[in-house]
């Protein structure tokens, strides 16, 4: 379970954000001897405000919407979220192991190549992309249309949802 | 919600919070909280135990802790110089299971 939902073995500081950004106040810890394995007993301490605690069961929008709260979430569990770069770092894999494979794109270049030249040269693709993607030819940069303000991860979510 | 005439004395989460990013751990525990008695001057409140893995850091800190049981628990028992305070390899099980978990991006859990 722990491996296929994300989970991770905890600090007592880490332990003790997630607790109280819950409404959970340590106050006692006891760790078997020999062991790193820890009881940990708390109390019902503060709630965390408004939004979370209003709705019975938090959906995924009233979570998201709390981590971009500023005062609810301790930095110390915000800094554990995911980031960009995690997200990037899986599409890179996928797209290696793609190129790996001997997938090729409609031009020969490996997918990886492909992706690579998306990364860099984003804006230029956006203006000339066609319903059949890359051309693979050199061309002039040409001033972005719709390109711009989009993020990497967008482009990278867009790569997939093409079937790339 | 809570109801008051139901007053659960403990709430018992064994190894549970560690199969969970901390957003959805914290679904559970706020899920949890909100049904909890929040105790009087008469009667107890229902604690939350949670049995967990809890990883040393390999160093004692100078920080000052915020909470006692912190300092308490900040290095192993008999773990004095020149041993580290998680007593290095001797206790490296959970480090390895956080290390075998961590390879996993969280951007592919729903609702992080």
């Amino acid at each position: 379970m722990q491996v296929t939902l994300g989970g991770q073995e905890r600090t007592l500081p880490e332990l003790r954000s997630l607790a109280e950004s819950a409404g959970w106040r340590l106050i006692r810890v006891a760790r078997a001897e020999g062991s790193l394995f820890a009881h940990v007993v708390a109390e019902p301490g503060p709630l965390p405000s408004r939004s979370v605690l209003g709705t019975p069961f938090p959906s995924a929008a009233t979570l998201t919407a709390a981590e971009d709260g500023e005062e609810e979430i301790p930095p110390a569990i915000r800094e554990r979220g995911a980031t960009p770069a995690m997200d990037m770092m899986g599409a890179a894999r996928t797209l290696l192991r793609a190129g790996a494979g001997g997938k090729k794109g409609s031009s020969g270049e490996s997918v990886w190549a492909r992706w690579m030249q998306r990364k860099f040269y984003a804006d230029e693709n956006d203006a000339r992309r066609g319903p059949t993607g890359l051309t693979g030819e050199k061309s002039t940069p040409t001033p972005s249309q719709g390109g711009q303000g989009r993020g990497l991860l967008k482009k990278v979510s867009q790569y997939f949802v093409e079937g790339g | 919600m809570h109801d008051d005439n139901i007053n659960p004395a403990v709430f018992l989460l064994r190894v549970v919070c560690h199969d969970w990013p901390d957003p959805l751990a914290r679904r559970i525990l706020l899920q949890l909280r909100r049904a909890a008695n929040e105790g009087t001057t008469d009667k107890k409140p229902t604690y939350l135990v949670i049995g967990d893995h809890l990883l040393p850091y390999a160093c004692t800190s100078a920080k000052a802790s915020e909470l006692k049981v912190e300092e308490d628990m900040e290095a192993l028992r008999g773990a004095r110089w020149p041993l580290l305070a998680n007593l290095g390899a001797a206790s490296a099980n959970a480090y390895w299971m956080d290390m075998t978990v961590s390879h996993f991006p969280l951007t592919t859990v729903p609702c992080v």
